[in-house]
């Protein structure tokens, strides 16, 4: 399958924040569930645009990223297909990679 | 003669006649307010609502004390005399607000109030929507459109909302860094999901139970001297409880360590420090040292995390001054101050 592009700010929120679906309407565990899982396995590769949104906290990154890292079984499948455009905050993608390398365990 | 006489009984009969009415006008009030507030339990307010010096502390915590107190004996009709009250603080405001929010969403109370005397204080009543909560009728003046009323701005939840923070930033995009505004938010969501994932985990010992998925968190922003001050409150254990719990064997070394010195606010600043969380899964708790890195992108900022009896301070620069108080607030307010570009305020000013 094509490449897939995921615009968080357009396509999720602009607001994403929290860990857990309990936490809140647009937690990281949502965003992994919804948009990441169903979607990597079927592209060869994903690309999340995460500019235009407000701010992350670490919360919904981690759960969203590294989440999605301790899910699967096969985690290198993560780092090969996923990749990141941040314009507005070139230290986001380094943030992102260090909690999804803290996942591999 | 005899007129004289007569003109002067007669003014005396009419001036008595005046007197009896007056008297009879000033005690049908006095009836009149009696009867209103009869079956309620009256509470003073203090003449200031702030936390972070010592006097006026005790006095705001003796005065939510007393309606806790009030509560506890079963009695739902309170009145609270706000009439004395004469200078907010924003972490004191809230801290108010919040004690009476979740005491009447928890009990439902029936709260009414005498409004402050002070016209600038009845009118940031008004803007934060507490003069609503304890039903106190307050008339829009000329006082609303002070800068020291019109930039307050209220927000409260139970859940990590992150569209609440953008009524208070969208306001300042474009005047602010980008990078301190995502910071800022950063900070808002990240105490929203600590109040909602830690400060709840067991009762608060109020005799205020309620039920478990009940987390609320208030927040107010307000510009003050060319500053913006964001305050965010949530009413749970506080830190220095939710530290044990949260990394049992991290606090039982601090505590061999210092023994009696582990006050709460060295606890909020270990706290702050570590970043293995509760589950012992070193991928949660970030959150805290997020709060506190939202002041690394102004200058001229900082901020403060007042906890049960501690209170932590830290300011631009990494200058940490702790403090304990003798009372305890039962829960957690963390205030950010970031200073405002000279372009905003001069901006406004034009």
């Amino acid at each position: 399958m094509l490449n897939m592009i995921i615009n968080i700010a357009k396509e999720f929120s602009p607001f994403p924040a929290g860990r857990f679906l309990t936490d809140g309407p647009y937690s990281g565990e949502k965003f992994r569930e919804e948009f990441l899982i169903p979607n990597i396995e079927r592209h060869e590769e994903l690309l999340i645009n995460l500019d235009g949104v407000m701010g992350f906290g670490s919360s919904f990154l981690e759960e969203a990223f590294g989440g999605l890292v301790r899910r699967l079984d096969n985690s290198s499948v993560v780092f090969k297909k996923i990749k990141f455009i941040s314009n507005e905050d070139p230290f986001l993608i380094d943030e992102i990679n260090s909690y999804m390398e803290g996942a591999k365990g | 003669m005899k007129i004289t006489d007569f003109s002067r009984r007669e003014y005396l009969r009419r001036a008595s006649l005046r007197e009896m009415r007056k008297r009879e006008k000033s005690n049908s009030k006095a009836i009149a307010k009696r009867e209103q507030r009869s079956g309620f339990f009256e509470i003073k307010c203090p003449r200031t609502l702030r936390l972070t010096a010592v006097d006026a502390r005790k006095k705001v915590i003796s005065f939510v004390d007393s309606i806790h107190r009030h509560v506890d004996k079963g009695r739902k009709r309170l009145w609270i005399d706000f009439s004395g009250l004469e200078k907010v603080y924003a972490e004191g405001m809230i801290f108010v607000y919040a004690e009476i929010s979740r005491l009447n969403n928890v009990k439902k109370l029936d709260v009414r109030s005498t409004p402050p005397k002070d016209k600038v204080v009845r009118q940031v009543f008004n803007k934060i929507g507490f003069s609503k909560l304890i039903k106190c009728s307050i008339k829009r003046t000329p006082e609303s459109n002070r800068d020291d009323v019109a930039t307050w701005f209220c927000a409260s939840g139970e859940e990590v909302e992150g569209e609440k923070c953008k009524n208070i930033l969208e306001k300042y995009q474009g005047h602010i860094a980008t990078s301190l505004s995502r910071d800022l938010f950063t900070g808002m969501t990240e105490a929203m999901t600590n109040a909602r994932q830690h400060a709840y985990i067991k009762e608060r010992g109020d005799n205020l139970i309620h039920t478990d998925y009940y987390k609320p968190w208030w927040m107010f922003s307000q510009e003050i001297n060319g500053k913006l001050k964001v305050v965010f409150c949530d009413l749970g254990l506080g830190i220095p409880n939710t530290l044990p719990i949260s990394h049992p064997g991290f606090f039982k070394s601090l505590l061999r360590q210092l023994g009696k010195d582990l006050t709460d606010s060295r606890a909020i600043e270990e706290a702050v420090t570590i970043t293995r969380s509760r589950t012992e899964q070193s991928h949660r708790g970030k959150g805290l040292s997020q709060i506190v890195a939202t002041i690394d992108n102004s200058e001229e900022s900082d901020i403060i995390i007042l906890s049960n009896k501690g209170s932590y301070r830290l300011a631009k620069g990494g200058d940490v001054r702790l403090f304990d108080f003798s009372t305890s607030i039962k829960g957690t307010i963390v205030c950010w101050q970031v200073s405002l570009p000279d372009s905003f305020t001069s901006a406004k000013a034009a």
